[in-house]
């Protein structure tokens, strides 16, 4: 998806997942928890979040 | 002696790995990954919306287990390793089932990158358990390439055909120092027990327990098969005969 500018990682995801659940992908690259809050998103960033589902 | 059952060192508890898909609810799959008492099950890495309120699949499954993620998705060596980085990023640890899977039709692994990405997730510390095509030239290319076990198919995914591959999976068991775990395509719990008392050292399953009327109790009947088909491989099965050779004496009872 693309980012909304002018929030956080940390902000956008906090409310809405649990950390250790999702992971996150800034722009391909992994993105670690603890640096979600320092990471301000821009507008054109690819911010991806991924998390576990049923499988084979 | 006992029969312990090691995949990179570590003893796992049980030769039955359940898959966590197509469950008709978390509930029922919590339920099911009890009766099976497996010990490793799987779950796929999926892409989410940020408005997304569907339960999580980690808030169902008991503790103590093995949570081993799969690459399903992956249509080459680049991505499956994309999605196993992602996966240890979450916390999901180490275990990875290497899936790339090419065509879309028959769902059958591309051997090829698998064998790629098992070598680059092997030497980046991933216990590797590549799907694959039973093929014996590729087993050993997976062995070289750092796989903690094979991971033949016994059908193609969610077929429930059973063991169409058994001779090939015959030779790797004979050929190859590593665990072979049957995956995809058991659908009866003969199958599974078919599978073990060819030396398998476990089964995969999935669609066969999710899909049944009462998974949980589908999740038992294949635990109980795969701990006989176990039992059977180590007690050493009497010879096949193409002649009636008789039970009982055939003299001294009558004339």
């Amino acid at each position: 998806m693309s980012a909304p500018a002018g929030l956080t990682v940390d902000g956008l995801i906090d409310n809405r997942f649990e950390r250790g659940k999702v992971v996150v992908a800034l722009n391909r690259a992994v993105l670690p928890d603890n640096l979600w809050p320092g990471t301000a998103l821009n507008e054109g960033d690819a911010l991806e979040i991924f998390t576990l589902f049923g499988g084979g | 002696m006992q029969d312990q059952f090691k995949i990179a060192g570590l003893r796992i508890k049980s030769r039955f790995l359940l898959g966590t898909g197509k469950f008709p609810s978390n509930e029922v799959m919590r339920a099911a990954i009890e009766a099976s008492r497996a010990h490793i099950v799987t779950a796929a890495l999926r892409r989410i919306d940020l408005d997304s309120e569907e339960e999580n699949i980690l808030d169902h499954i008991p503790e103590g287990l093995i949570m081993m993620t799969n690459t399903s998705g992956a249509r080459d060596a680049g991505e499956a390793v994309r999605i196993a980085r992602l996966s240890r990023a979450m916390g999901a640890g180490n275990w990875i089932k290497i899936e790339v899977i090419t065509d879309n039709k028959h769902l059958l692994p591309d051997n090829a990158e698998t064998i790629k990405a098992s070598a680059i997730l092997a030497a980046e510390g991933f216990i590797v358990m590549p799907y694959f095509n039973p093929d014996l030239a590729d087993a050993r290319r997976l062995r070289d390439a750092g796989a903690a076990s094979l991971m033949p198919l016994g059908a193609p995914i969610g077929t429930n055909k059973g063991l169409c591959t058994k001779e090939l999976i015959k030779i790797l068991v004979a050929e190859l120092d590593l665990p072979v775990i049957v995956d995809a395509g058991i659908g009866r719990p003969s199958q599974a027990a078919e599978a073990m008392e060819l030396g398998a050292a476990a089964v995969l399953v999935n669609t066969a327990v999710a899909t049944a009327k009462d998974p949980a109790g589908m999740a038992a009947a294949f635990a109980l098969a795969v701990e006989a088909g176990r039992r059977a491989y180590l007690a050493g099965p009497g010879a096949v005969s193409e002649t009636a050779r008789a039970s009982s004496p055939l003299t001294g009872f009558l004339g």
